[in-house]
This record gives structure tokens, C-alpha cells and sequence, in this order.
């Protein structure tokens, strides 16, 4: 008998692809069911809002601004 | 002819909309928002005796430049999806059409009782003293009732940002938050700064909303209830947050529409809710109305009417004021107010000059703020501001509609209102965001036998279902939305077996 399961395909760059099979990695519930290839894969549905926040927050670690930089420099006082 | 009432009466049956066209009211909004050409197929029509199906084919088309062919499709499509043009087969062609009855004798009726018809009847009674009400009053009342709406949502997003804001906090930071403590533990005792920030909730929560109104918010979605410790929480969804950023028409619509659709399980008439809706586009602000001679329906409509601040009822409830809002009702497409207050600059620097608490919430939300004042308040567009709204739930497409509908209008004679340079930043930082893209899918396993795979394989491939397959350990993966078809063919496979 054929069997199936639902699943959720995500399609992504290479370079997020690794970030994500990373965090597959690390998690103690793994979540990704088959490696489609260099940019497709296929997981499990309901990790997909865990997936979004992680990469959201690896962007925010990554993003600088040089205003928001000034500022923390103000408040500490070491812009004179 | 987009959007708003016309689009809602397309979702309806025809039992529903011939109720509809059985008002007065009704066929007279719905005249007014059609389209030039529909209107103008409309008005042929009436002249033709009832129920005599026309052929349009050769009434029409004689008078119809043939590049505009496309149009008399389009306009003949929408009446007929509206139930105005009902079609007829007779023996000479198939392109016959009538008018439908109900608005067919509603709209003869008003060309010939015009005057009847064109304005609702002002209440009069002289012998009774009836408190007045000014057109300012009106106005500040149907403003705050909206905007109370509008911060009841607002305050429900605030939970979730100090939740995100908490979680993303660094180690290094750690230290600044134990002196946030401390500071915080010093505001407890001096309980005269603690104040402060109370006074300010509680103005806006001047007005509150009524229990039925915030269940009218969970179903459209806007809300999110969750119980903790049997006290219920509410928390602005994703959706909820994208409605802060529409322009009013769009919103007031799309509540209405939403308490249109639920008025049935509360013992309402729809279609009397509609007309009463639509008869109200025709009533003049600032004249008084007798709400006694109206139906149960309407009086408990007209109440919650009173709470989005669409009319002002007066305290004993008899008599009613429409509110200036109310010709937002029958216009289609959503105008230029033209008194925005956002300036904004190639460098990125933008300026909100409204005392308005909730567009300064907005504005505080996605844009760094650097200066506010009490009537002005300035800050950067930022990747990380503008990140933090499309966390919400925003679209970076959405955001630029809101900012060019609340331009200053200093900003009208530039253009594009908005300087390329930010669109296309806004757009891109999107772009960044949405590198992940999931799709719903289903993989097949452990079929009985090679063949059985292949033929399976095959007939995905050829429809285009198949996104991945793997020979050696028999698995198909395609699309979600091919999975009837898929178990379809699978089945007839097994049985052929048999």
C-alpha cells in the first residue's frame, strides 16, 4: 500500500540552505525530511514558523546601521 | 468598480440579491457606483417593456467602438454575476437579456416618484424638545469611536513587540537591562513617575468597545484570543496589524462586510442590514432622523452603528444622526484625503506632522525615531525599522500605499510623491526577508513495487505535479494541490491490480 505524508517544500538560496540544515542540526526535533538538492528541501510543516524567526534573527545579528551605532556611542558618553 | 459593497454583492445568491433589489435604496447606490457603460445598459434596458428579453448583441454592439469591445464584455459579465441582466434563451439568438424585475420596478419607480425618492424625510416634531446636536459634535464622536477601534488594536500589538524585543536581547546587553531594573524598582517607589505613563493609556481608552464588537474583531481575524488564567488575552494577528496600515475606506468596508456576513447568527436580516447601510449613503450629515419607525434589525444595527462611529445616536436612542463618514459608504474608490502628515526625504529622514496619537503609533513603528514633539516627530527609515513591521505581518507594498496616501500635502508636487531611492530600498529590504519560500507538498512512499512507481512517477511528470523524485528509494513528492488527483490514480492503480 502506498503511503504519504504532508509536508512543506522550501525553497531557499544555497548559503540559507546551510544555515538551515545547520539549525536542523542543533534542534533536538529534527525537522527536515529529505534533501532535495542544493536549494530545495523538504520539512516538516510545523517548523516552518520556527525556521522564519531563526533566519528573521540571524538577518538582525547581521544588520548594521551606522545611526543606530552613533547612538548607542551617545548614550554611553564616549561621543564627545 | 473595485472593492467594497459592489464586490461583496457578487459573493451573494440570487434569492439574496433579490431581496437586495427589492429596496429602494439599494438599486439607487447600485445604479450610482456602476460603471459608465454598465450604467448605460442599465438605463436602455428600462426602457423596454418588463420581462422582454432584449437581444444586446445587435441593440448594443452597433454603437460600440470596436476596441472597446472588451469592455462591453466586462461591464455585461458584471451585471449578470449581480443578478441586474438575467439571461433568456429565445429562438432568434442567445445573447438575450432582461432586466431583473425587482430592480427593474424599483428603478422605474424612482424615475417616476423622483422626487419621493431623493431625500430621506428629516424627523419633525415640534412639540417635543430634542436635544441638539452640532456637526462638530458629530464629527469628534465618530472620529474618537473609530479611533478607539483602531487603539483597542494598537495596544494589542504593543505585548507582542516587548515579548520579541525581550527574547532578542544580547548578552552583552544584559547589564543595561539589570539598570532598566533598578531604574524600574526606583519608579515603583516614587509612585509620581509611575503615573505618568498610566495617564496616557488611560486617555485612549476613553471610549471602550463592547464585548460584541471585540467577538466581531476575533472573527474577522484581526484578534487572537488566548486564555490564561481564565482571564482571556487578546493579541493583534498579523492580519489585525496589516488593517492598521489601510486607508479608511478599506477598513470601514471590510468591517462592515465582516459584520454584514455574521448579522444571520445574531438574529439579523441580512438584507435589511445591507439597505439600511446603503440608504444611510444617502442621508445629509448634520440633519436628525426618526429611528422609531425602523425595523428591530436596523435599531439593533443602528447600535452598533453608534459604536464605529458611522451615526450619532442620541441618548434615548430615537433620534439619529448620520456622521460625515457615511459618504465614504457609496463612493468606490478611496480619495486622496489631502491632509496627510508625512514628509519624507531622499536621505531617508521622515517627519510626521499630526497631533494624531495612533498615526504617531504607526509612525513610531516603522521608522527609527529620533525627535518627538508634541505635534511633530522625526526619525530615520532604518533596514531594522522597516524589518520589524515586515516581522509583523506587513508588506513592504502596503507600507508604501500608506505612506503616499498620508503624504503632506507639501510633498504633492514631487513626482513620485515618494523619492524612488526609498521605494526601491523598502522593496529590496523585503526582498532580503522573503529568501525562504515554503509550498504545502506531499511525498509518496513504500510502493508495493518498482512498476507500480514508475507508472505513478510518469503520470505525475506529465502533469506537472512532480517536483522530486528518487528512484532508488521509491518516493515521489508533488505539489499538495495534486494530491486528489494523485490518490485518485493510485486507487484505480491498486484495483486494476486486484
Amino acid at each position: 500500500m502506498v503511503r504519504y505524508t504532508k509536508g512543506l517544500l522550501l525553497e531557499c538560496d544555497p548559503t540559507i540552505k546551510k544555515y538551515i540544515t545547520k539549525l536542523n542540526e542543533e534542534s533536538q526535533e529534527k525537522f527536515i525530511i529529505h534533501d532535495l538538492g542544493p536549494t530545495l528541501l523538504l520539512i516538516n510543516p510545523s517548523a516552518k514558523e520556527m525556521i522564519q524567526r531563526k533566519v528573521d534573527q540571524l538577518h538582525d545579528t547581521n544588520t548594521y546601521t551606522k545611526l543606530e551605532e552613533m547612538e548607542k556611542k551617545i548614550s554611553k558618553g564616549n561621543l564627545k | 468598480m473595485e472593492g467594497g459593497i459592489i464586490q461583496y454583492l457578487t459573493s451573494l445568491n440570487k434569492e439574496n440579491l433579490n431581496e437586495i433589489y427589492s429596496q429602494p435604496f439599494t438599486c439607487k447606490t447600485i445604479l450610482k457606483i456602476l460603471s459608465p457603460l454598465s450604467k448605460q445598459y442599465v438605463l436602455q434596458l428600462l426602457c423596454f417593456p418588463q420581462n422582454e428579453p432584449v437581444d444586446l448583441q445587435s441593440t448594443f454592439l452597433s454603437f460600440i467602438k470596436p476596441e472597446m469591445k472588451e469592455n462591453h464584455q466586462i461591464s455585461l459579465n458584471k451585471l449578470v454575476e449581480l443578478n441586474i441582466f438575467i439571461q433568456c434563451y429565445s429562438k432568434t439568438s442567445k445573447n438575450c437579456y432582461s432586466l431583473n424585475p425587482h430592480f427593474y420596478q424599483q428603478l422605474s419607480q424612482l424615475i417616476i416618484n423622483y422626487e419621493e425618492f431623493v431625500e430621506e424625510k428629516e424627523y419633525e416634531n415640534q412639540n417635543e424638545i430634542i436635544e441638539e446636536v452640532t456637526e462638530k459634535q458629530i464629527k469628534s464622536k465618530s472620529k474618537k469611536q473609530w479611533e478607539a477601534i483602531l487603539s483597542y488594536l494598537i495596544d494589542h500589538v504593543e505585548e507582542e513587540e516587548n515579548k520579541v524585543e525581550s527574547k532578542s536581547q544580547k548578552k552583552g546587553e544584559e547589564t543595561k537591562t539589570r539598570k532598566t531594573r533598578k531604574k524600574r524598582k526606583k519608579e515603583e517607589e516614587n509612585p509620581k513617575v509611575k503615573t505618568e505613563p498610566k495617564k496616557n493609556r488611560r486617555r485612549r481608552h476613553e471610549i471602550k468597545l463592547s464585548q460584541g464588537f471585540i467577538s466581531l474583531l476575533e472573527k474577522t481575524g484581526f484578534l487572537s484570543k488566548k486564555i490564561i488564567k481564565k482571564k482571556t488575552r487578546h493579541k493583534t494577528t498579523q492580519e489585525g496589524f496589516r488593517f492598521l496600515f489601510e486607508d479608511q475606506h478599506t477598513q470601514m468596508w471590510r468591517i462592515l462586510l465582516f459584520y454584514i456576513d455574521n448579522c444571520e447568527e445574531r438574529g439579523m436580516v441580512k438584507s435589511e442590514v445591507i439597505s439600511f447601510l446603503l440608504r444611510l449613503s444617502f442621508m445629509k450629515f448634520g440633519r436628525k432622523y426618526n429611528s422609531e419607525t425602523l425595523s428591530l434589525t436596523q435599531q439593533t444595527f443602528l447600535l452598533d452603528l453608534d459604536e464605529i462611529g458611522l451615526v450619532y445616536l442620541t441618548k434615548n436612542s430615537q433620534i439619529y444622526y448620520p456622521s460625515h463618514i457615511t459618504s465614504v459608504l457609496s463612493n468606490t474608490a478611496p480619495k486622496y484625503s489631502g491632509n496627510g502628515h508625512l514628509i519624507i526625504e531622499t536621505n531617508f529622514r521622515i517627519y510626521a506632522k499630526s497631533p494624531n496619537q495612533i498615526q504617531l503609533q504607526l509612525f513610531t513603528w516603522f521608522v527609527h525615531s529620533q525627535h518627538a514633539l508634541p505635534n511633530l516627530a522625526s526619525g530615520v527609515l532604518t533596514k531594522r525599522s522597516i524589518r520589524s513591521v515586515l516581522i509583523k505581518g506587513l508588506t513592504g507594498e502596503l507600507l508604501l500605499k500608506y505612506i503616499e496616501h498620508n503624504t503632506h500635502p507639501e510633498m504633492l508636487c514631487k513626482f513620485p510623491v515618494i523619492p524612488p531611492t526609498v521605494t526601491e530600498q523598502i522593496l529590496l529590504w523585503e526582498k532580503e526577508r522573503n529568501r525562504l519560500s515554503f509550498k504545502p507538498c506531499r511525498k509518496y512512499f513504500e510502493f508495493p513495487s518498482h512498476d507500480e512507481y514508475f507508472v505513478v512517477k510518469k503520470f505525475a511528470e506529465d502533469s506537472n505535479f512532480l517536483i522530486w523524485s528518487s528512484d532508488h528509494d521509491k518516493i515521489i513528492i508533488t505539489l499538495e494541490s495534486a494530491h486528489k488527483q494523485i490518490e485518485k490514480f493510485i486507487s484505480s492503480l491498486s484495483e486494476k491490480r486486484k
